[in-house]
């Protein structure tokens, strides 16, 4: 036979378990007002002064350290590009990056066909450029990879009217897959539409920087 | 039988409370117990834990919230070869930037902060840095791909698919003892999980300050971002 003062006590441990749960489930909020009442806090006087001449001095020093000539900015998860001189834009639109295909072929090898994140210069560049194909272009046809000075390697007209080496292999070029500009399809390149492309090999020098994240 | 049972049957608290005489002391009693217990554990200790473990030797995070010292901090993070994060929440940007250059600069939606932020000091080191990352989409979204054997059978597959862009709802950037929480405001399960385990893995206090930003730019910014990447913040 349960008492009431069992019951009282069952019916108390039941809300109490219903309201730990609910505690539980909001704590985070509560912890930080807590760790906020126990803090030491801030002694005013005991931060430094702000120094307004420091403060334009590192701004400069941040200032300088954007490009003057023109440079491009390519983002690899947008694949869109920005062609900047300073602070200022000139020309802004879709290009194709890497698509971060891993390619296995049989015998151990693998390729990654990323555009590599971060800061790069123009070295050289060309017109009527003619792709040198690597291995991979013939592995992931099924092709057999021929010898190095063969001329099945050497194919015309596929990087468009321009390119611009950026070291490594890697390249800003035209594509005749007009349509994919936008979209992360590249095996690393930077692949521009006609226009555009015409525009980055006029106002880019070599040596330019090419940022890319 | 009262007309009510079939739907209190489930609390028999309720139930009991409107049928029988409670003893209110024992309930009330009984009731705290759970509720002081999970105080305890899940309050009161970790923010103990967590004020103990301030190192009072560290910057001040005072010195986070002034314009000279997010300044000097990204004109450190410019020297550096890694892409950079900054925050400033006073203009209300977070800005990408490489070697100093900003490659890309984003307004903020809207911006919460942990309370201990605005009262405490010592959490911050000179330079944070990017000690982990993570969110609903992958840092690397990497596709498989085997090589054909010959050109029949690579002839034969059909075209290669293109991604679907992927929305991230949340990331996550964890610095030394603080968080920067970039969120789209859209609802995802795989942020209630994450929201589930720092409720239950990790209940350490950990000064926060959640971004509200596009998908497009937290992708982005989770992206870019790796572990050691610097981070600049002017708080305030």
């Amino acid at each position: 036979m349960v008492t009431n003062s069992m019951k009282s006590i069952l019916m108390g441990l039941q809300a109490g378990m219903l309201g730990a749960l609910v505690l539980i489930w909001v704590a985070p909020t509560p912890r930080d007002v807590v760790a906020s009442w126990w803090a030491p806090s801030t002694d005013s006087t005991a931060t430094p002064a702000v120094d307004a001449a420091r403060v334009q001095a590192l701004t400069r020093r941040l200032d300088r350290r954007i490009p003057a000539g023109p440079y491009l900015v390519v983002s690899s998860t947008d694949n869109t590009f920005r062609l900047m001189k300073g602070t200022g834009l000139m020309r802004e639109g879709p290009c194709s990056t890497g698509s971060y295909v891993l390619l296995k072929a049989g015998n151990d090898r693998e390729w990654l066909f990323n555009t590599p994140r971060g800061v790069r210069r123009i070295e050289s560049k060309r017109t009527k450029p003619v792709w040198v194909k690597p291995d991979w272009a013939f592995i992931e046809m099924g092709e057999p990879v021929p010898d190095a000075g063969s001329a099945l390697r050497y194919e015309r007209g596929v990087l468009g009217d321009y390119a611009l080496s950026m070291g490594d292999g890697y390249l800003v070029h035209g594509t005749p897959y007009q349509r994919l500009l936008g979209l992360p399809v590249s095996h690393g390149c930077i692949r521009l539409g006609d226009a555009d492309l015409e525009a980055v090999y006029g106002a880019l020098p070599v040596g330019a920087p090419v940022y890319i994240y | 039988m009262p007309i009510w049972r079939p739907f209190t049957a489930p609390f028999p608290w309720v139930h009991l409370s409107i049928s029988t005489d409670v003893k209110h002391t024992p309930l009330l009693v009984s009731a705290a117990v759970p509720v002081a217990f999970a105080c305890v554990v899940f309050v009161l200790l970790p923010a103990a834990e967590s004020v103990r473990h301030l190192p009072s030797e560290a910057q001040s995070l005072e010195q986070a919230y002034h314009e000279e010292s997010y300044m000097a901090g990204r004109v450190e993070a410019a020297r550096q070869p890694k892409t950079a994060f900054s925050v400033d929440l006073v203009q209300g940007i977070a800005t990408l930037s490489i070697e100093g250059a900003p490659v890309r600069v984003m307004p903020l939606e809207s911006v919460r902060r942990s309370r201990l932020l605005t009262v405490a000091h010592g959490t911050a080191p000179d330079m944070p840095e990017v000690v982990s990352l993570r969110s609903d989409i992958p840092h690397i979204p990497v596709r498989l791909v085997h090589a054909p054997k010959d050109t029949v059978e690579a002839q034969s597959r059909p075209p290669d698919r293109v991604p679907e862009p992927d929305e991230p709802s949340f990331a996550v950037i964890s610095m030394d003892h603080m968080e920067l929480r970039l969120t789209s405001g859209s609802w995802s399960f795989a942020r209630f999980r994450d929201q589930l385990k720092e409720r239950y893995a990790r209940p350490a206090v950990v000064p926060w300050v959640t971004l509200s930003l596009p998908p497009s730019d937290i992708r982005a910014i989770y992206r870019s971002l790796e572990p050691g990447a610097p981070v600049a913040m002017r708080l305030r």
